[in-house]
């Protein structure tokens, strides 16, 4: 498991549900395409044919145990990074993603070992930049209930604590690759410090380039 | 894997592609119905959705499913299977026998991707109480296929055979210590079943299911 070696620069927003990051990744990608620069966004579970499984579980429509839902999750991630991110990232593109692998270890540590969720992802290859948005779990769920119908499975506070918990692990432990930022400011203040982290990376020097 | 603590009695049956391995769970459990004794048939992978797409998927039916993709699915599709189907019945006290388990997703995945990575996602799947290796060589096993078969699956080719060969061999001299028998497939039909039926009668764990 290590970063890809494409030329593309790989960025990952994560976070809670309800932490914003959703309104993130479309506001950091347009500012992106406001300056010219080739910048995609996409999200998991995908809509092809795993995606379509994780769906049908994660709305309670089919019932899996937990450890097959994240071997799902990885599936699907597998296949996604073949057919799309890939292939994005081999053009030097930008590519904003809306959560990768670490949600299926902060989101699986609710119920799993997260030293086996990480050896899961073996085979897949780590973003350039992973963005993890500090929003308490008490401020999410308040965000979540006026909004959201549907309450999917991983909304409630004490599995959202304890996925945090596991977000602050994975920023200890690849302190390279993961900036935690304050989510709690304005969505404003949120964006300008996540294109400051964007326009802090070696990578990004690289696109310039390109782009001249 | 793990040893289960289940009063039930799981049985895997194992062996390449034409090895005969389905056609033996199928007398082997009409034999068991004769000395009545009822063992419960299943095989991997699973009926259900994500045994489906499995199934496709090693079929070659979905054109970017890269490995790892399908490894993933398949050991999604055993936590589900054991989840529904097994266990319940091995809870109850019963016999469980499947065609085909995790040994075949890792021997036949160690073709291209790694055997202790395909071992860790079955970690905390249960082991079998027994596991037979049905041995046919497999050149011949590739002359049953073209004979009974339409529809070939991606491993049913000679070289990826030879080296599935290979791969359930290091397992069974690596994981001996797990219950696993190897039997000569290459005798009559009626002489495996017989075989394989001594080393079930033989097992500590017959004499509790007969009682039933």
């Amino acid at each position: 498991m290590k970063v890809h070696s494409h030329p593309g620069f790989f960025i990952d927003i994560e976070g809670l549900d309800g932490s914003g990051m959703s309104t993130q990744v479309n506001l950091v990608r347009e500012r992106l395409l406001k300056k010219g620069y080739k910048a995609y966004k996409t999200s998991e579970p995908t809509d092809n044919v795993v995606g379509g499984l994780i769906r049908g579980t994660l709305s309670g429509v089919y019932k899996l145990p937990p450890e097959a839902l994240q071997l799902l999750f990885v599936a699907d991630r597998s296949h996604h990074v073949d057919r799309e991110i890939a292939p994005i990232l081999s053009d030097g593109n930008i590519l904003v993603a809306d959560r990768f692998l670490w949600s299926t270890i902060a989101f699986g540590s609710v119920d799993l070992s997260r030293q086996w969720l990480l050896q899961l992802h073996r085979y897949c290859f780590l973003p350039d930049l992973s963005i993890f948005l500090r929003v308490s779990p008490g401020i999410c769920v308040k965000r979540l209930k006026p909004d959201r119908f549907n309450f999917e499975l991983f909304e409630k506070e004490d599995k959202l604590r304890k996925a945090w918990k596991t977000y602050e692990w994975l920023a200890k432990k690849f302190p390279q690759l993961v900036k935690i930022v304050e989510g709690e400011q304005g969505k404003e203040k949120v964006t300008r410090e996540i294109l400051r982290q964007i326009r802090l990376h070696p990578k990004f020097k690289q696109i310039e380039r390109r782009k001249k | 894997m793990k040893i289960h603590n289940y009063p039930g009695f799981f049985i895997d049956i194992e062996g390449l592609d034409g090895s005969g391995s389905s056609t033996q769970v199928r007398r082997v459990v009409r034999a068991l119905a004769e000395e009545k004794v009822k063992a419960y048939m299943t095989k991997e992978p699973s009926k259900g959705p994500i045994g489906k797409l499995t199934q496709e998927a090693l079929m070659g039916q979905f054109n970017s499913l890269p490995p790892a993709s399908i490894q993933l699915l398949f050991a999604a599709d055993r936590g589900r299977h054991l989840n529904v189907e097994v266990i319940p019945r091995l809870e109850k006290g019963e016999m469980v026998i499947t065609d085909r388990y995790a040994w075949s997703s890792v021997a036949f995945g160690s073709v291209e991707l790694d055997r202790e990575w395909l071992l860790s996602l079955n970690k905390d799947f249960i082991l079998p109480d027994l596991t037979i290796f049905i041995e046919v060589s497999p050149g011949i096993c590739l002359e049953r296929i073209a004979k009974e078969r339409q529809g070939i699956e991606l491993f049913e080719e000679e070289e990826k055979l030879e080296q599935a060969w290979d791969a359930f061999h290091s397992l069974v001299s690596k994981y001996w210590w797990t219950n696993m028998a190897v039997v000569d497939g290459e005798q009559t039909p009626q002489e495996v079943t017989a075989t394989i039926l001594t080393h079930i009668f033989r097992h500590p764990k017959y004499k509790k299911v007969k009682k039933k």
